[in-house]
Formats: structure tokens, C-alpha cells, sequence
């Protein structure tokens, strides 16, 4: 045991005096603090959006819950302008169209910024109409293409492609070094077993990514302004899914060092699994998804065609609309009204149900791809660990599509409200404006289970560190 | 001719070596799947928006009668298509839009990137022929002639070669050669792969200006491999273990490679931010509604137009007017509005340009940038070519929908809304057909790109070669 203890402290001790612990820690602390700050400064950009947007809603919404209760008896106010006011205020069509509209907005969870995911191929807001919806949504944020092609400088891209690199830098050379410096006889005559040695210099070596992973996920408590209270589970998880990430590119160190080659084999085989596991396999895998299961959009022009587009008379739109909605028929209700908005809501209608199948395949084809992500992520470590993190920070793709199916059930629950008020030719009361459906978004990522995807990522660390233990046993 | 004696021994010996065989079939193996599959890709891309134009101009045909105005609204579209040399480098196709809505009253972005359609793989790339030779290839190299000199020095080979009169220049240019040569053996079936599927797909009739570009892609990337292998022979030779070349080399290509672009970029985008999606459109609902709506003629700018328009014609009203006035009206809204979403396009347009200039000037140190520009504007994948494209599509637009304008104007009166022009109207309007530039204007936008790659190769081959000649190339030597 003391010889044990011995080999450690004389590796802490070779490690601080040399030059590289230092270079390597400064390196990777500036990364992780840069990361906390971009992913800080990205969402803040973004809430503050989302505070424009409400302050703009509440604005609209106060002006006409204001104009609503105008006293129309009252002579000072029948001028056409005041009329003209209250008349919108009151209509259910304007509050739902052209002047209530509602912003339906994907919040950022307190994890975003550790993780931003697809949170800039996706628009994180979106406004509500009372029009077809499938008009409204496949919008797309500004961004710039050429940002968005490389991508994030996040936490996740730091833990995902930095962090190895620097456990390997810290380790290519744990045993070689010894036969390169001519210890190795000196070490060996320990009694202490080869798999103790590599595993202790190894095991050093992950406490100190480790310490470096719990002091940069601690500072984002206070940077990010993370409420450990209600949020603490979620970045526990976080933190780790990237130990346990740490601990699989520890394993390959192990597997690769069992080999006892020199230290430039092992720095070249080190950096080629990494290359292989986070840069090959995954950019492979997404070209042949590509071609395999192709995803075509240019059918969907019609998503954003005017509905102007429509051709049919009125009474051939009006007829099925009122088969499928027979509450909205008052046949007796023969006046005529000017403009009549029914048949703009029939027409609309008819958009959403003409485009749904064409929605549905599409998402449908997006979800087979996740599948087959999903199928293969228990090879592929890297892919695994970001599904994990943009999942535990609500940014990918399926907790988009979650957002979107919430803005069609809010598109439904706000049409719901209005629609049997202009089918009656009701006008809105002020007490109707406290009664409008709001809009609450619930994120998926307080829900997002690790368990699968930290299992798989276990048994591959425990696959490839046996591997190594086997290898060095038989030395 | 000791020279070539030296590239020989390099090469024979390199090739011989299994791990030499391991990493570049790897790499040659990458490098033609990356074609093979960027080549499929290309060709159902291509071929669905050849298709979906097709589709488009059918559907704008195939209008029933109408009347000019709602045949605007309707709309057609314009989907881009996928340059000859694409399916080399992707570029930024990925990320941009893949159609453009044309109506009238508005210019809307090019929407449905295939971005949008993946999964969370598309944040670690995409394989394609320039990732490769962007990445990997430079990787191979590294893994090369990493221990070229520092091999021979830790095998006491060094000096023997030198006490036999071999200058320490001819020692090094003669690796640098043979270490190109091994280079090309891994790169060159890929290229002729390449070239024979662009020749195929093109009917074997490609166009001189796709075969210019294909020239400088292979020129561009000749002159990149030269400079990695130029750079890695000389760090081998100034370090003193083969180790230490390997960790310096690597720590350069993981900077250049993976830290650098990726900083860049997102410091770009800190710098220089732009509105959101909101903040845009309310900004251009601000500035129209300071001009005349097309839809309503009562306000300032209205009554100006239509003082003008009377005085014109010399009549008191708009009724007496021989021609629609409401066709006027729109059209002049039409300019407008098109001037105002000129105004702000233009403005977030140069934002993103500033934000790239970081990467194009980091490029003056960092080779990788400025190939990465080069080959994605080569490839016709850039964003200058994506702009191009939106802009000529912005120019039918505004024609199409002024040749509807035109014809309100003339073919009814003012307030006939009720009159429709004939089916045979449809097919005199022109067709949209999108021509890429030629090669020349590719290299005009990113000829910072092109100097920056220049002036490092003359700075680093300078360098090099004054090492040389001070004799300081081999400090232990």
C-alpha cells in the first residue's frame, strides 16, 4: 500500500513540476469559462427578445381590454375614431387575428446556456394568429448560416470535443513515459500489480478533469443564476453525464496505454479514437442518414402560400366546415354580415387539414431519423452525451417539436374561445379579456430521463476498460 | 537529383510502413465514401429542385383566370439550385434556405434549410470531400512527417547523411517532396473519382467555368497540403523527439482546426449582433407604413401620387383616368416596400459579413479559414453564391410582380377589381432561371481568403527557407 501511495505522490509531484498540468489546466479553465459566458450572453440576447415580445403583447392586449370597456353611451365618445376602437376591441375576429395575436414562446430553461443545442436552427418564439397554423409555424430565427454551420463554443462542446483531448494530453504517456525516462524497472519492482499502476496514475489523472468539471459547473451556478433549488437535480444530471463521459475516454486511455507502445503510438492511436469517435463516425453517419432516409421539403410550398390561393366558392368551403362543427350552424341566422368571417376560418381550416398529412410524414421522417440516431448512439459516445445534454437542457430537436405541437394546442384553445363568438355574431365583453387562454410552456427537460443513454454509455466504458485490464493482465 | 534520391528513400520507406497503410487506406477510404455519398447526395437534392421549379411554374400556369393582383398574392416560388461542384464541399447549402417565396408586397427569406430537418449529428459536421481534405488530410500528414527528422536523429541516422555531403536543404526538400508524393498517392484517387462523377453528371460537356473551378479547388488544396507538409517537416526538424513534433504539430491542428473556427464564429456573433426575427419585421412594418400601402391610397404619400398622376394625364379625377389607377398605386408601393426590405436585408447582410470578417482576417494565421472560404466559394456553396441567388430571385420577383402591376394599370379601370385576365397571360410572364456566376466573381468575393493563403505559404516558405540557409534548421545538428 505504501508502495501504491508512493507511485501517486511521485505522479502528483512529476505532474505540478512540469510545465504541461499548468498550460493544459490555464487552457482548459479559460475554454470553460469562455463557454459559460457565450452560452450566458447567447440566452440573454434571447430572454431579452422574449421580454420585448411580452412587453409588446401585454401592451396590445391593455389597449383594447381598455378600449373594450369604452362607454359607448356616453356622446364624447361616439367620434368615428373611438367607435372605430371599441369596434375592433369587441370584435372576436380582430382580438383573435390581426390585433390579440398572442406570442406562444419557447422559454430557455436555467440549463440552456450549458447546452444550446438546436436552440439557433429552431425559433424559440412564435406568434399566434387565429389563421390556419400550419402558415405560421416552420419559421426560422435570423441567424447567421456561417455561424450556424460550425456551431456552438457551449459547455457541451467543451465536455464533448475539449475534454478529451485534454485527458489524453494528460495521459498518453502514463506508462511510456516511465520506459522512455528508464523508471519502468524501478516501478515495477513495487509490490504493486501493472493494472494498479496504470489505474492509479489514470485515476489521478480523471480526479483532477473531474475537479475541473465540478468547479466549472459550480461557477455556472452563480453565473448563470441557476436556482439549486429547483433547478440542482437537473444540473446534478449534467454533471453527470459528463463524468461518466470522462470516465468512457478514461477507459480508452487505459485500453489504448495496455498496449504498452511508446508515447508517440499512443498519443497517435489516442487522438485517432477521437477522431474516429467524435469527428468520423458521427459526420459519416449523418451523410448516409441523409441519403437513406431523405427528408424532402420543397413539397411544402404550400406551407407558406397565401391563402389567397383558394379558388373554391364560399358555400362549398362553409359545407363540410359546418359538418365537422355542427355547434357553429345557426342556419336561422340568415342576416348578412359584412365582412362574414365565417368562411375565412372554413378556409382555414381547410388549409390545416390539407396540410396536416403533409406535416405529419414530414415528422414523421424527421422522428425515424432520431430513431436511428438513437439506435446507434450506443457506439457512438459523443452523439450519446449531447442527445443527454440538449435533452437535460430542453435544446434538441425532439423538445422543439414538443414546443411546436404545444403551439398547436394553443393555436386550438385560442381559436376555441373566439370562434363560437364570431359563428353567433357575439361581440366581446371586458370581462372576456381576463378570461383569453394563456399561453404556458412546459418544458420537456425537467421530464428527460438519462437512464438509457447514461446505461449505454456505462457498459461501453466497461467494455473498453476491461479490454485494458485484460490486456495488461496478460503483460 | 540528390534531391529526388531523398523523396524516393521518403517515399519507398513510408509506403512500406503498415501504419502508413492503415491511416491512409482509412483516409482514402473516408475520402471516396465523402464523394460517393456527397455525390448521391447532390444528384436527389438537384434532381427534387429541378423538379419542384417545374412544379412551381406548372402551378403559376396552370392559374385559372384571375385577376392580375391576386395572381401577386398567389405567388410562385424559386428553389435554388445545387451548383456542379457542390457535392465537393457542402459549404453553408446546408444551412440556407433551400426556396424563396416571390409574391407581391414583401420579400420573404429563403426558407427550409435541410438544417432543419436534422438530428443532433449535424453539430459534429458533415463528411464530405472538403472535410477531409480540410481536416483529415492535414491530420495524415501530421501522422507522416511528424518524425521525418526527429526519427533520424533519435536513430543516429542523422549525421550519417549529412557527413555524406548532403545539405541539410536538400535533406529537407528532398522529405518535403517525397512526403507530397505520398500525399497525392492517398488524395488522387479521390480527385479522379471526383472528377469523373462531375464529369458524368454533367454529360461529360462540362462548362469551361466548372472546369476553372475544379482546377483551383485541386490547386487550392495542392497548395494547402504543401504548406502542412512544408510546416510539419520543419517542426520535426527544430524539435528534438519525435514527441515533442507530434504534440506541436497536434496542438497546431487542433487550434487551427477545431478551436479557431468555431471561436471565431461565435466571437463574430457576440461582436456584432442582429435583430430578431420580431425586432426585423417590426422595423420594416415602421419604415413601410412611412410609405403608401398598395392596398391604400388614402394616405400622404397616396394623394401626392395621385396629384401627379392627374396632373399627367391632365384630369380632375381618378375616374376620368384611361388607366387603373389602383394598378399605379400598387406598383409605386411595390417600389417602396422592395426599397425598404432592400434597406434592411442590405443592413443585416453587412452584419453577417462583419461577423465572418473575423474568420476571413484569423485566416491571415490560420490557413484552414482561408481554404475553407476558398473551397466553399469555389463549390458555388458560400454565402456570397447563396446571396447571389436570393437576389436575382428578388429581381423576377419585382419584375413579375410589376408586369402584374402593369397590366392592372392598362387592361382595366381604376376600382375594377373584377376583371381577369386570360390563362394565356401566365405564359408570357418569363420563367425564372437561376445562372451561378462565373468562376472569376467567386474569386473576387473572397479574395482576402485568397491573399491571406498566399501570404502565409510566402511567410512560412520564407521562414523556412531562411532557417535554411542560416544553417538554423537543425539546432542539434
Amino acid at each position: 500500500m505504501n508502495g501504491f501511495l508512493l507511485i501517486l505522490k511521485n505522479d502528483w509531484l512529476r505532474l505540478t513540476r512540469g510545465r504541461a498540468l499548468k498550460i493544459l489546466a490555464g487552457m482548459a479553465l479559460l475554454s470553460g469559462l469562455y463557454a459559460l459566458l457565450y452560452g450566458q450572453t447567447y440566452v440573454r440576447r434571447q430572454r431579452a427578445t422574449i421580454a420585448e415580445l411580452k412587453r409588446d403583447e401585454q401592451a396590445r392586449l391593455d389597449s383594447l381590454a381598455t378600449w373594450a370597456r369604452l362607454d359607448t353611451s356616453v356622446a364624447a365618445n361616439r367620434t368615428a375614431d373611438r367607435r372605430e376602437k371599441w369596434a375592433k376591441a369587441t370584435s372576436a375576429y380582430e382580438v383573435n387575428v390581426p390585433e390579440g395575436y398572442r406570442f406562444a414562446v419557447h422559454d430557455p430553461s436555467a440549463l440552456t446556456p450549458l447546452s444550446l443545442g438546436m436552440r439557433d436552427l429552431f425559433p424559440y418564439y412564435q406568434d399566434v394568429w387565429g389563421r390556419a397554423i400550419f402558415r405560421q409555424v416552420f419559421q426560422q430565427e435570423i441567424s447567421n448560416p456561417q455561424k450556424l454551420s460550425v456551431g456552438h463554443f457551449d459547455w457541451a462542446f467543451v465536455v464533448i470535443f475539449l475534454l478529451p483531448l485534454l485527458l489524453i494530453a494528460l495521459s498518453y504517456n502514463l506508462l511510456s513515459a516511465e520506459n522512455e525516462l528508464g523508471t519502468y524497472a524501478l516501478l515495477r519492482s513495487q509490490p504493486v500489480t501493472i493494472q494498479q499502476i496504470v489505474g492509479a496514475k489514470l485515476a489521478l489523472r480523471l480526479l483532477l478533469v473531474v475537479g475541473f468539471l465540478v468547479v466549472i459547473t459550480g461557477l455556472a451556478v452563480p453565473v448563470l443564476g441557476i436556482d439549486l433549488a429547483e433547478d440542482g437535480g437537473l444540473l446534478a444530471r449534467f454533471l453527470l453525464v459528463s463524468v461518466v463521459y470522462s470516465l468512457f475516454w478514461g477507459a480508452v486511455i487505459f485500453a489504448v496505454v495496455s498496449f504498452e507502445k511508446t508515447s508517440a503510438f499512443n498519443a497517435l492511436t489516442l487522438l485517432g479514437c477521437w477522431l474516429v469517435l467524435v469527428v468520423a463516425l458521427p459526420t459519416l453517419l449523418q451523410q448516409l442518414l441523409t441519403i437513406s432516409q431523405p427528408i424532402d421539403r420543397t413539397t411544402f410550398e404550400n406551407l407558406v402560400r397565401d391563402e389567397y390561393g383558394q379558388e373554391q366558392p364560399d358555400s362549398v368551403v362553409l359545407k363540410p366546415y359546418y359538418a365537422r362543427h355542427p355547434a357553429y350552424y345557426f342556419p336561422k341566422d340568415t342576416a348578412k354580415r359584412d365582412p362574414d368571417l365565417r368562411v375565412y376560418y372554413a378556409r382555414n381550416e381547410q388549409v390545416d387539414l390539407t396540410l396536416a398529412p403533409l406535416v405529419d410524414q414530414y415528422e414523421a421522417a424527421v422522428t425515424a431519423r432520431e430513431a436511428t440516431v438513437s439506435r446507434w448512439n450506443g457506439l457512438l459516445p459523443a452523439v450519446n452525451a449531447l442527445e443527454l445534454f440538449n435533452g437535460l437542457a430542453g435544446t434538441s430537436a425532439a423538445a422543439h417539436r414538443d414546443y411546436i405541437r404545444q403551439v398547436r394546442n394553443f393555436h386550438g384553445r385560442w381559436n376555441g374561445f373566439f370562434l363560437p363568438k364570431v359563428f353567433k355574431n357575439e361581440l366581446l365583453t371586458p370581462a372576456d379579456y381576463a378570461r383569453f387562454p394563456a399561453w404556458r410552456f412546459q418544458s420537456t427537460a425537467p421530464d428527460f430521463s438519462i437512464g438509457a443513454g447514461l446505461l449505454k454509455l456505462l457498459l461501453l466504458t466497461g467494455l473498453v476498460f476491461g479490454l485494458g485490464w485484460w490486456r495488461l493482465g496478460r503483460g | 537529383m540528390i534531391r529526388r534520391l531523398i523523396a524516393q528513400n521518403e517515399f519507398t520507406q513510408t509506403r512500406r510502413d503498415r501504419r502508413f497503410v492503415v491511416a491512409g487506406g482509412v483516409v482514402l477510404l473516408l475520402l471516396l465514401v465523402a464523394t460517393w455519398t456527397g455525390f448521391r447526395n447532390y444528384q436527389s437534392l438537384a434532381d427534387k429542385r429541378a423538379q419542384a421549379n417545374q412544379t412551381a411554374r406548372a402551378a403559376w400556369l396552370g392559374q385559372p383566370e384571375k385577376n392580375p393582383h391576386s395572381a401577386a398574392h398567389y405567388g410562385t416560388f424559386a428553389f435554388r439550385p445545387k451548383s456542379d461542384l457542390s457535392f465537393l464541399d457542402f459549404g453553408l447549402d446546408t444551412y440556407t434556405g433551400v426556396s424563396v417565396y416571390l409574391e407581391g408586397h414583401r420579400q420573404n427569406d429563403a426558407k427550409f434549410s435541410a438544417a432543419e430537418d436534422a438530428t443532433v449529428l449535424i453539430r459534429f459536421g458533415e463528411m464530405t470531400v472538403a472535410f477531409v481534405l480540410q481536416l483529415l488530410i492535414p491530420l495524415l500528414i501530421i501522422f507522416l512527417c511528424f518524425s521525418t527528422f526527429t526519427r533520424e536523429r533519435e536513430e543516429n541516422t542523422l549525421k550519417l547523411v549529412l557527413s555524406q555531403g548532403v545539405s541539410v536543404a536538400d535533406l529537407y526538400w528532398g522529405k518535403v517532396r517525397g512526403m507530397s508524393q505520398l500525399v497525392a498517392l492517398v488524395v488522387g484517387p479521390a480527385l479522379l473519382l471526383a472528377g469523373g462523377l462531375l464529369f458524368a453528371q454533367t454529360g461529360f460537356s462540362a462548362t469551361a467555368d466548372t472546369l476553372l473551378r475544379l482546377g483551383l479547388f485541386v490547386l487550392i488544396y495542392a497548395l494547402y497540403f504543401f504548406l502542412f507538409i512544408a510546416g510539419s517537416v520543419f517542426v520535426s526538424a527544430r524539435s528534438e523527439s519525435s514527441r515533442s513534433s507530434l504534440l506541436t504539430l497536434l496542438s497546431i491542428w487542433i487550434v487551427a482546426c477545431v478551436v479557431l473556427p468555431k471561436a471565431t464564429a461565435n466571437l463574430g456573433e457576440s461582436l456584432f449582433s442582429v435583430p430578431s426575427n420580431y425586432a426585423f419585421k417590426r422595423l420594416i412594418h415602421e419604415d413601410e407604413e412611412k410609405g403608401i400601402d398598395g392596398h391604400n391610397p388614402s394616405n400622404a404619400r397616396a394623394k401626392e401620387l395621385e396629384k401627379k398622376v392627374l396632373a399627367q394625364y391632365g384630369v380632375d379625377s381618378v375616374s376620368q383616368l384611361p388607366v387603373n389607377f389602383d394598378g399605379i398605386v400598387m406598383q409605386e408601393g411595390e417600389k417602396y416596400t422592395s426599397m425598404v426590405y432592400q434597406k434592411h436585408f442590405r443592413a443585416l447582410q453587412e452584419q453577417f459579413q462583419r461577423q465572418n470578417s473575423l474568420a476571413t482576417v484569423v485566416g491571415f494565421v490560420n490557413p484552414y479559414l482561408a481554404v475553407r472560404n476558398l473551397s466553399m466559394g469555389l463549390s458555388g456553396s458560400d454565402y456570397a453564391h447563396f446571396l447571389d441567388f436570393k437576389g436575382k430571385a428578388e429581381q423576377y420577383r419585382f419584375g413579375l410582380v410589376e408586369r402584374l402591376n402593369n397590366q392592372m394599370k392598362t387592361f382595366s379601370k381604376t376600382g375594377d377589381w373584377e376583371k381577369k385576365v386570360s390563362r394565356e397571360f401566365w405564359a408570357k410572364t418569363p420563367d425564372f432561371a437561376y445562372q451561378l456566376p462565373s468562376v472569376g466573381w467567386a474569386l473576387r468575393q473572397h479574395a482576402l481568403s485568397g491573399l491571406a493563403l498566399l501570404l502565409f505559404g510566402g511567410v512560412l516558405l520564407w521562414g523556412i527557407g531562411r532557417s535554411l540557409s542560416n544553417s538554423t534548421l537543425l539546432p542539434a545538428a
